[in-house]
């Protein structure tokens, strides 16, 4: 296989079973480097905010990124809008770890998202199904990221769409060389590889973690128990009311995810979580998952 | 029985590695499995560390109160984060950042650079000899101790990729790169030197 791909699976292989943890300046990356997160998201603002202010959003300032770069010694990964193949270029001569191209931020191109194998900086892709995970992983992500709703403290669409990957998965199982051409179709992906290497490992062939909503010790170790290899914290730690406690618990949680002991005791007295919002309560139009095909 | 240490990183391919290299180790009879308690480290013969964060690593060691127990443990197979949590002495930790200084060697973190900077090279020595294998975000060691030999370096350079130190009464075997990721020749070697103690 191409090398330059491997180092960049390579790295998402080392980041499993940790925290990548959304910061929006130096001291937060630093309390997320302590508390344990494998890695930062620098960010202009967290997914809460962004929802709130319902404004255009885009990629980080540079300026901020070097900051937070300049901060820990952790990889630094920084987002890039849906398409936005220049914000990408600049976020890799930046010299960032990994590039989310993330539905987070305002949708750039409606058709196309960005040529993934242009870049030697690895990139992640969120996905809230499995033509979409395939299609990303085929422009060349080396990561995957099972869509939740960002900024709302709420885990049901991530878990919603964490199921719908699975029993997609699980309905490869018995198919045909012709059934799955017919599905590679369906799926608008050209290599039937990636279906098969699919079906022959059950289970997506990048490393694939949660985001979006997690809020708690157990919301982490639920997306563990259910299969995902890591979490991605957005606006759970910073918007709660005692950040370090629980991003030091979410890092644990996510270590000792099938220790019901171990989790009864590093959930307790984390203080006040993240304001949570009701799903319903957001227009469909307005919800972040819904963006990037 | 050997333990593959769980709490970051790629323990899962460090698994992969040490159960297919323990299947050509036909007459040996070696239980491999992954640990994350006191309690699991506790029985151990042998201890893989694998690649991660490092600081990550070491924040959980230390909130689960691990130290004292690995420092129990005989042998060790670390890679890359893994080397950094045994060295005696690292340039570039975090501040409250500490090594366990069982491997008599000074190591450089993230010496390379950032991901742009991780590469595949050929080693050549004892093991691994004329491979390519992953350097990611890696390490780079700058001086071993009077007790260490280098296995392997980096082809046509100074450059020490592998490294093995006997002790009192086991070996730690070192890597600043990711053989496990490609093969189970390093694992193999381990299990093998390990088995005739």
């Amino acid at each position: 296989m191409d090398k330059k791909y491997l180092l960049k699976t390579g790295l998402a292989k080392m980041l499993k079973g940790g925290v990548i943890m959304d910061v929006t300046n130096a001291a937060e990356a630093k309390i997320a480097q302590a508390a344990g997160a494998v890695a930062v998201m620098a960010l202009e603002k967290v997914p809460a905010d962004i929802r709130k202010e319902g404004k255009v959003a885009r990629m980080a300032d540079p300026k901020k990124i070097k900051e937070i770069k300049k901060a820990v010694s952790i990889p630094v990964m920084a987002k890039c809008r849906i398409g936005h193949f220049v914000e990408a270029q600049i976020l890799e001569a930046l010299e960032v770890d990994f590039i989310d191209e993330s539905e987070v931020l305002t949708v750039a191109d409606e058709e196309y998202h960005i040529d993934k194998w242009k870049f030697s900086v690895p990139f992640v892709c969120g996905a809230k199904n499995l033509a979409q995970a395939l299609r990303r992983i085929e422009e060349g992500a080396a990561m995957i990221r099972t869509k939740g709703e960002a900024g709302t403290g709420n885990i049901v669409q991530a878990i919603k769409h964490i199921r719908t990957i699975q029993k997609e998965i699980l309905a490869l199982e018995n198919m045909t060389e012709k059934e799955l051409e017919n599905l590679a179709q369906e799926y608008r992906i050209k290599d039937i590889e990636l279906l098969k290497e699919t079906q022959r490992l059950k289970r997506l062939p990048v490393v694939n973690f949660a985001a979006g909503g997690i809020a708690t010790v157990a919301d982490a170790a639920l997306c563990m128990q259910l299969g995902m290899d890591g979490v991605f914290v957005g606006s759970g730690i910073f918007k709660s009311s005692n950040p370090l406690k629980r991003a030091r618990a979410i890092v644990q949680a996510v270590t000792h995810y099938n220790d019901k002991k171990i989790l009864a005791k590093i959930s307790e007295g984390l203080g006040k979580e993240m304001d949570g919002i009701e799903i319903k309560k957001i227009p469909p139009e307005q919800r972040l998952s819904e963006r990037g095909n | 029985m050997v333990g593959v240490l769980a709490l970051q990183g790629n323990f899962a391919e460090h698994l992969e590695a040490l159960k297919s290299a323990a299947k050509k180790l036909e007459k040996i009879k070696l239980e491999i499995k992954l640990v994350r308690t006191k309690q699991e480290l506790k029985e151990l013969d042998a201890l893989v560390i694998p690649g991660g964060e490092s600081t990550t690593i070491y924040r959980l060691i230390k909130e689960n109160e691990l130290e004292q127990e690995i420092k129990k443990i005989k042998n060790f197979l670390v890679t890359c984060a893994g080397l950094i949590v045994l060295a005696k002495k690292v340039e570039g930790l975090e501040r409250w950042q500490k090594t366990l200084k069982l491997l008599d060697i000074e190591v450089k973190r993230n010496a390379y650079g950032t991901q742009l900077d991780s590469f595949y090279a050929k080693i050549e020595g004892e093991v691994l000899n004329n491979k390519e294998v992953a350097f990611i975000r890696a390490p780079k060691i700058i001086k071993i101790g009077p007790e260490v030999k280098v296995l392997a370096r980096i082809k046509n350079t100074s450059e020490i990729a592998i490294v093995e130190q006997k002790t009192k009464n086991g070996i730690i075997i070192g890597a600043t790169c990711h053989p496990e990721l490609d093969s189970d020749e390093l694992a193999f070697y381990f299990l093998k030197k390990i088995s005739y103690l």
